[in-house]
């Protein structure tokens, strides 16, 4: 419940100190601008990754199998 | 089962393929794994992307990995090469509804002694004139874990996991995320061919060898920041941290930058991702018969270490062929520096790209 209030929080000020209206966003709309511009190639490198590293999880989905070798 | 997998896909494409439509797209590419412990992995990957109906999007991908592999992990266990084959297919719905997102996906993966099933749901609802999002996601995998040889051999791992993600426009300029997931899994995590080493007191030699043994289990959580920020002319750079805890004792960071340039048609990217994680508490990088303890591993991914992936993708886009084609390269240099393996110091590697992506 308190990190649901933190998060309503944060929002009500981030979004009271810029709202940026539809016409302003030629910037925020390019290809590169967003947070995954390529969600096949993040795939296979987070199945490559997680079979390799300890840690998983945050960046997406990353397929099945164990990928043990 | 191969041939099954393949009548199923055939079928997915033909229905998607029955009738296009603004945006749909096509994509195709293979990318290569390489490294300095004698392990080959080529995966080629190919996607369908059909709008189907108003605001409704149908997905559907195949995925192989052709796997090749001597390493240290196979070696040791008395077997000179390993050659493995998995299948992946994968099929989405998105249906967007106004200033609300929702998706769901199916994945089966399956290889010669593993089989696994995947469902995703997702929720997304914008606020504020879209200037910010919340979403929610849930997911839920079963797991049948075989060896091969060894008819009787069957566990399975069942995974859950939850995930909240906040995007937050900052300016004209600046986009922000924060996002969190949990997963508990509870089954079988060790790998069916990997044995420990115990060891004389000494560690001179090898006294016997046991099974790997790891908990049943594991609670994970990971928490990224995100920032995306246009820069000057058509330049953009992107940087995220990743923190990880899990109950095994594994903490990691991650932190990743990527720059975007482009000229005209042409993107370039370049690409910079660091890794550390502590190890897992029964982790050792030798076990001798007085500490033996009830979980052992010699998993290298549970040992400490830190990595680091460097590189460059480029993407020409050619709007004159069909609505538009893109044609990509990537080249990614990896190093993995083990601190407390005893097996092995270091890897070396790359990973090489290149595909196209067609929207017809």
């Amino acid at each position: 419940m308190r990190a649901l209030f933190v998060v309503i929080l944060f929002s009500v000020v981030a979004t009271g100190c810029a709202r940026v209206k539809p016409y302003e966003r030629e910037l925020l709309a390019k290809p590169t601008m967003t947070f995954q511009p390529d969600p096949h190639e993040d795939v296979l490198d987070n199945h490559m990754l997680e079979a390799r590293e300890g840690a998983a999880g945050g960046y997406g989905s990353a397929g099945g199998g164990c990928g043990c070798n | 089962m191969q041939l099954r997998l393949s009548i199923a896909l055939a079928a997915v494409v033909a229905l998607m393929s029955a009738r296009a439509s603004a945006d749909d797209s096509f994509v195709a590419k293979t990318q290569i794994y390489t490294d300095s412990d004698h392990t080959t992995v080529v995966s080629p990957l190919t996607a369908l992307s059909h709008n189907a109906w108003q605001g409704g999007t149908l997905s559907a991908s195949y995925v192989a990995d052709v796997v090749s592999s001597a390493s240290i992990d196979v070696v040791s266990n008395a077997t000179a090469r390993m050659n493995d084959f998995r299948s992946e297919i994968t099929a989405g719905l998105v249906q967007k509804l106004h200033n609300t997102t929702l998706s769901g996906s199916y994945v089966y993966s399956v290889e010669n002694d593993y089989q696994s099933h995947n469902a995703e749901l997702g929720f997304a609802q914008d606020f504020f004139e879209k200037n910010s999002t919340l979403a929610f996601g849930a997911t839920f995998s079963a797991n049948d874990v075989y060896r091969t040889g060894d008819q009787a051999f069957h566990r399975k791992l069942t995974v859950g996991g939850v995930s909240a993600s906040w995007t937050q426009v900052l300016n004209r300029a600046t986009i922000m995320q924060l996002s969190y997931t949990f997963s508990y899994g509870n089954g079988y995590w060790a790998s069916p061919y990997r044995f420990v080493r115990v060891e004389t007191p000494d560690f001179q030699a090898i006294e016997f060898k046991v099974p790997e043994t790891e908990p049943n289990e594991r609670y994970r959580h990971a928490a990224v920041i995100g920032l995306n920020r246009h820069l000057f002319s058509d330049t953009a750079l992107q940087g995220d941290y990743r923190l990880y805890l899990d109950n095994w004792g594994v903490q990691s960071h991650t932190i990743q930058l990527r720059y975007f340039v482009t000229w005209g048609d042409v993107t370039l990217r370049l690409r910079e991702r660091f890794y550390y994680q502590s190890g897992a508490s029964f982790f050792r990088p030798h076990y001798t018969a007085s500490t033996l303890q009830p979980f052992v591993t010699a998993d290298r991914e549970l040992s400490t270490f830190w990595s680091n992936v460097a590189g460059f993708k480029i993407s020409w886009r050619l709007p004159w062929v069909h609505r538009a084609l893109e044609l990509e390269a990537k080249v990614d240099y990896f190093h993995f520096g083990y601190i407390n393996f005893a097996l092995l110091a270091s890897r070396d590697g790359a990973d090489i790209e290149a595909g196209l992506n067609v929207i017809y």
